[in-house]
């Protein structure tokens, strides 16, 4: 047991190396120098050069990524040119928004979509599983910024019931979560359709299972097979879809923050791409990746101590 | 019995979708279609008449010819994905499955990798890298397609590669690569169309976002996510801008779910799961 999770472990921290080159190098390739676009085309060559010794610009590469590596371990993540900030400083004024519209727009796929698969794995081949399936086909088709935009049409320009967009803090805790309603329900709506179908099939093959046949001929009743045997094992393989969730919706809400102007991790990364805001580039991006490999980890160790056929 | 007809329904429903989707396509670019990119300030946001059906948009140009045109984007950039993430996909999954070494967990390693970063970030910083246009989108959409084909044919042909048949094959000297080519490939092909029409949805949703931020096809190219975007601003003024090319997508998104889903159920009609 002990063995396994310090494997785990090990590629954990392996992998979460190899993205770290990855990320460096990416940057690394893009084109155009970052201390000419912050100085612009008509900078003096002698301010230019001050500016790249100034961020390091000058070291050899092997050097600024020795630099950069120490950096992370550290907890700096180093300035950003445009908004003259530590870039950790700018995440964790934006992660106080992105996480929490991750977070309610999990809870609310998890709470709409797991019952509704359950529904039709127990009514399997009967008009309710019919209308399940067809229900998650409709949401995975829509793309989720048209359903905000559908959603802001309909909630905030015609109804005036919630904001149409921005988000003024948490201070005012009504006000900051109306302001994530439509955005989490936007976000969800397709995950909740990938849980019902996830939830559903896991569900069914573990139904069709002999065990199941061996607790209903020892008496349970077809629910109480399901709710004892079947659902708890499905819920291995429904676990580790939600932790990938939870990191695409950690990350993936660039657009969504975008078609309601959060100022989420997400709308930092893009300005910051586009403002060739390296810093903020690559800090906000290995948080992401760290944070989806993490959480990867934490499911498996979760599977580990619910699942022990998992141990041997 | 039942349930036959309604697999059927399902699989005749995308296909005619789909179907209808291609000859959309097709006919928005003969050369007898007025040209839906011409803009004509002067008329812009008229209410859907005789010569402009769906109405016109804030640049005066034609709702329904620029919807018809925006197919062309989404499937080039789809397919183009598709082709790239099977080319590359398929072909290192097959080699992963033939023998259980080094190799075999390396690429499946990189597999594991490249499903933890956020794609989107990808296309941004691709966006940068290649510049804006058909190519990013293609690019970084196929990109992620790549451990999909490769995960997918790597669990069907795992235990292909035990049958006896194959074993047979490889006792009279068959290279492996011949074997994987006309034995083991064959017996994944079902497997891998599903996974095509699949991807083929999953690219036309990603195109759409990737050109709502600005990130896919370029002007004067019409594209869905690019008429939402545009059309975002103008919503209370003018929803018809943003339900025709919504619904355009989800419509031709569900054209492809319902035709994988069918095909899938074909082809293991075991796995009557959807999932």
């Amino acid at each position: 047991m002990i063995i396994l999770i310090l494997r785990r472990l090990v590629g954990l921290l392996a992998t979460l190396a190899a993205a770290c080159i990855l990320v460096f190098f990416l940057l690394e390739i893009l084109p155009g120098d970052p201390a000419q676009s912050i100085l612009g085309t008509d900078a003096r060559p002698d301010t230019l050069l001050a500016l790249r010794h100034e961020m390091g610009l000058d070291q050899p590469m092997v050097m600024r990524f020795v630099h950069w590596i120490g950096g992370l371990l550290t907890g700096d993540l180093g300035m950003s040119h445009t908004y003259h900030v530590p870039v950790a400083t700018l995440i964790g004024e934006r992660l106080p928004v992105s996480l929490p519209l991750a977070l309610i727009s999990l809870a609310l796929a998890v709470a709409l979509g797991i019952p509704s698969g359950i529904l039709a794995a127990m009514k399997r081949d009967t008009w309710l599983d019919a209308a399940v399936r067809i229900k998650t086909q409709i949401l995975l088709a829509i793309p989720n910024f048209w359903l905000a935009m559908l959603l802001v049409f309909i909630f905030a320009i015609t109804l005036h019931w919630l904001p149409a967009g921005g988000f003024s803090g948490w201070k005012n805790i009504p006000n900051a979560i109306s302001a994530l309603i439509l955005p989490a329900v936007a976000l969800a709506a397709p995950q909740a359709a990938i849980l019902a179908r996830v939830t559903r099939s896991a569900l069914i093959e573990n139904l069709d299972d002999v065990y199941i046949l061996a607790a209903r001929a020892r008496g349970l009743s077809p629910s109480a097979a399901l709710y004892r045997h079947a659902l708890p094992n499905a819920m291995i393989s429904v676990l580790s879809i939600i932790g990938l969730q939870f990191s695409f919706l950690l990350a993936g809400t660039i657009i969504i923050e975008n078609v309601f102007y959060l100022p989420g991790l997400g709308r930092l990364i893009f300005q910051a791409v586009n403002q060739r805001d390296l810093a903020v580039v690559s800090g906000a991006s290995m948080l992401l990746i760290a944070s989806t490999i993490g959480v990867t980890f934490l499911v498996d160790l979760a599977a580990f101590l619910i699942d022990p056929r998992l141990r041997r | 019995m039942q349930q036959s007809l309604f697999r059927h329904r399902g699989f005749w429903i995308g296909a005619v979708i789909i179907v209808l989707m291609v000859i959309i396509a097709g006919l928005s670019v003969m050369p007898w279609m007025p040209d839906p990119t011409i803009i004509r300030v002067s008329e812009k946001l008229r209410s859907p008449s005789l010569e402009h059906w769906l109405g016109t948009d804030q640049l005066g140009r034609d709702l329904l010819g620029l919807t018809m045109r925006g197919a062309i984007a989404s499937l080039l950039v789809a397919g183009g994905a598709v082709m790239l993430g099977a080319g590359i996909g398929v072909p290192l999954g097959l080699i992963a499955s033939a023998h259980e070494n080094g190799l075999s967990q390396t690429i499946m390693r990189m597999n594991d990798f490249i499903f933890a970063f956020p794609a989107l970030v990808i296309a941004i910083l691709l966006h940068d890298t290649v510049g804006a246009g058909m190519q990013n989108a293609i690019l970084a959409i196929g990109i992620f397609n790549v451990p999909v084909f490769a995960r997918v044919v790597y669990n069907k042909t795992q235990s292909i590669w035990t049958l006896d048949f194959i074993q047979a094959a490889r006792l009279i000297g068959r290279s492996d690569f011949s074997t994987a080519l006309l034995h083991v490939l064959p017996l994944a092909l079902g497997t891998i169309i599903v996974q095509i029409t699949i991807q083929l949805g999953l690219g036309i949703l990603a195109e759409a976002g990737l050109s709502y931020v600005g990130l896919g096809v370029t002007p004067p190219m019409p594209s869905w996510g690019r008429m939402l975007n545009e059309a975002q601003t103008l919503i209370g003024l003018a929803p018809r801008l943003a339900l025709v090319p919504g619904l355009a997508i989800a419509m031709v998104i569900l054209g492809f779910t319902m035709l994988g889903d069918a095909l899938s159920e074909w082809i293991d009609p075991r796995k009557r799961n959807g999932g």
